[in-house]
């Protein structure tokens, strides 16, 4: 579904990423690991068309996201750390956004907001910076796309909505779905991940499937050690 | 799914943009009357009777009005690119950046041209007739001619929403001002001294005299030499096959810089 | 439910089953949450709850009905029960046994809290 070659991208003359390489499938959870500045944000926003590579190649769902043609846009969201809505109430949000995509459902969309506990009929203005990225993320599994990009999804949530997250993002996923979540509050997603990437130096030098893993192992990986480990070796 | 151009999504992209833009369009429109309505007022110390022999000049408020509403709404239109916080969500919407264009395009001329002159019209019929009924003898300038003069025109107004829309793409915050800037920075400074020295260098004479201020003010050279004067109205650049670059192909190329620019924006 | 990293997700998942049945909530031939269900009961990765049923399954603990979803395996206790001693054997008991040697506790005191256990 993901397949980056090679990519290189750097901001302001910083080299950011070089022979980047990441291939992802769908019917996964991915939760992207790094250090802060490592540019996760950037990866997601490569994968998104909100930023160019360099060099090497870069295709999402088959098509480079650069060019940003609608029925690729249409196929994807990105759930920003810090989301900007309009001026308007979260039901006539998705009544005007909502038709952009073709799969999207209205009643899940109230549905979620209810679990979330959000009042659909207030004024984002007047909504807490949680309740906001709450509405974000409703909206963005009711558009019920293939690939949902989620930058630090559960930042400004408290610890209820952060059930509540991973209790919608488990019933939302489906074999033909792809969710990339960057996250430092790996606890967090502990049990919803089933699939790590770790970037690190410019490079993603860990991508495996934890359910293989477990296999092969006789204990569930910690993923804070994990990461500690693997960027230790690198 | 076409994705260069489809109306369906055209349609809902426009409803998008009334949605979070009404207000600011009201604003607009509340603008343009207040503007038309201090020409009005300028014109109306006319009316006296020690005036009466200067004829009403409807046709500045029409022309001046349009061409501010229009550079404004030019610079308004791609607010999706300018403002930093918009940019992302601008950016992940699925259109296509021929919709986004056609939209900002639409916006910016056709629109604010025909809202501009309906209110326009009906103002001054409705001043002309209080006005005529109080003062018969009142003259009014009905001579479009100079107005009609197709190449300004389009450049104030056609050019200038392009250049409009290409500082609201470059430019970021306060675009509209820095565009004004920048034009004014050209209009006065390169093109009132840069021309004077341009001519000299064309045409070594004992003395050059151009009127200010340009650009709509060709300009006019008196050369005085041994053999005798002559003057000259530098007014070709404007007429005929140059009037073409000027009236159509200048607004393209900026509109297809505009549109690139568009494909080419990162966030 | 909270997970701890001793043994893998999906085999925590597959006892948390195991108690259900093992306390008669789910009865032998009763339907037993879907994938998805339980995936969202316990905030977790559908992909880990599909290895847990498929390893259940292997165990004969639950069975699937095509197109109707998966139910308690008549011998399903049994066999649960099969499994999960023999993990417990192996893994709990050592870690068990060594605190008992640790503590210097004999099989008689043992008995007795045993029996105290029983009885609360």
């Amino acid at each position: 579904m993901i397949h980056l070659d090679a990519i290189s991208f750097s901001y302001e003359k910083q080299p950011l990423f070089s022979g980047l390489t990441m291939h992802l499938q769908p019917g996964h959870i991915y939760g992207l690991l790094g250090a802060n500045g490592v540019g996760k944000t950037t990866l997601l926003k490569l994968l998104a068309g909100l930023v160019f590579p360099k060099g090497g190649t870069c295709k999402v769902l088959e098509q480079e996201p650069r060019h940003r043609r609608p029925s690729l846009m249409s196929q994807l969201y990105f759930v920003a750390d810090e989301p900007h809505l309009p001026h308007t109430t979260a039901a006539r949000y998705a009544d005007t956004y909502g038709v952009f995509y073709p799969n999207f459902d209205k009643s899940l969309y109230l549905e979620y907001l209810k679990e979330f506990q959000v009042p659909a009929e207030q004024v984002f203005s007047k909504l807490s910076f949680g309740q906001r990225k709450k509405v974000v993320i409703s909206f963005a599994l009711a558009t019920q796309v293939p690939l949902v990009l989620m930058d630090e999804p559960t930042n400004g949530l408290d610890i209820p909505s952060k059930s509540t997250f991973r209790k919608l993002v488990a019933g939302a996923m489906t074999d033909e779905r792809c969710i990339v979540i960057s996250t430092h509050q790996v606890r967090d997603l502990d049990s919803l991940i089933d699939a790590v990437l770790i970037l690190h130096q410019g490079k993603i030098v860990y991508n495996e499937d934890l359910n293989a893993l477990a296999a092969e192992a006789t204990a569930q990986p910690n993923l804070e050690s994990l990461f500690q480990e693997v960027i230790q070796f690198h | 799914m076409n994705d260069t151009f489809d109306l369906r999504r055209f349609g809902w992209y426009t409803q998008r943009e009334l949605r979070e833009n009404w207000k600011a369009y009201a604003l607009g429109l509340v603008g343009m009357v207040a503007l038309m309505g201090f020409f009005i007022y300028s014109e109306s110390s006319k009316v006296p009777e020690k005036y009466r022999d200067i004829p009403i000049d409807i046709y500045p408020s029409l022309v001046i009005t349009m061409g501010m509403m229009v550079w404004v709404s030019s610079g308004f239109s791609l607010r999706g690119f300018s403002v930093a916080d918009e940019r992302f969500g601008t950016l992940l919407l699925p259109v296509s950046n021929l919709e986004r264009l056609l939209y900002a395009w639409l916006v910016s001329l056709p629109v604010p041209m025909l809202v501009c002159a309906f209110v326009w019209k009906i103002s001054w019929l409705l001043i002309i007739e209080q006005w005529q009924e109080e003062f018969p003898t009142l003259k009014i300038n009905t001579d479009f001619a100079y107005w009609a003069d197709a190449s300004y025109f389009s450049i104030f107004i056609l050019t200038g929403s392009a250049v409009f829309m290409l500082g609201a793409m470059t430019l970021g915050k306060l675009n509209f001002l820095k565009t004004m800037g920048v034009l004014l920075l050209a209009g006065v400074g390169v093109l009132h001294w840069g021309q004077g020295y341009l001519l000299r260098a064309l045409f070594p004479a004992e003395g050059l005299r151009y009127p200010t201020p340009a650009p709509w003010v060709p300009p006019t050279i008196t050369v005085r030499s041994p053999e005798g004067i002559s003057v000259e109205r530098i007014h070709s650049i404007y007429e005929n096959l140059y009037q073409c670059w000027w009236v159509i192909c200048l607004p393209i190329c900026l509109y297809a810089i505009v549109f690139l620019k568009m494909k080419e924006r990162e966030v | 439910m909270n997970f701890h990293n001793q043994i893998p997700i999906y085999l925590q998942i597959a006892e948390h089953i195991g108690e259900q049945i093992l306390t008669q909530r789910w009865k032998p031939d009763d339907k037993i949450p879907s994938i998805r269900e339980l995936a969202v009961q316990l905030e977790v990765n559908p992909n880990t709850v599909q290895r847990t049923y498929d390893f259940l399954q292997t165990q004969e603990v639950i069975f699937t009905k095509r197109g109707l979803g998966y139910f308690v395996a008549s011998n399903g206790e049994q066999n649960y029960l099969n499994w999960r001693k023999e993990t417990f054997v192996q893994n709990e008991l050592p870690i068990f046994f060594k605190q008992i040697r640790l503590l210097k506790m004999s099989f008689e005191e043992l008995e007795k809290r045993f029996y105290e256990y029983e009885n609360i």
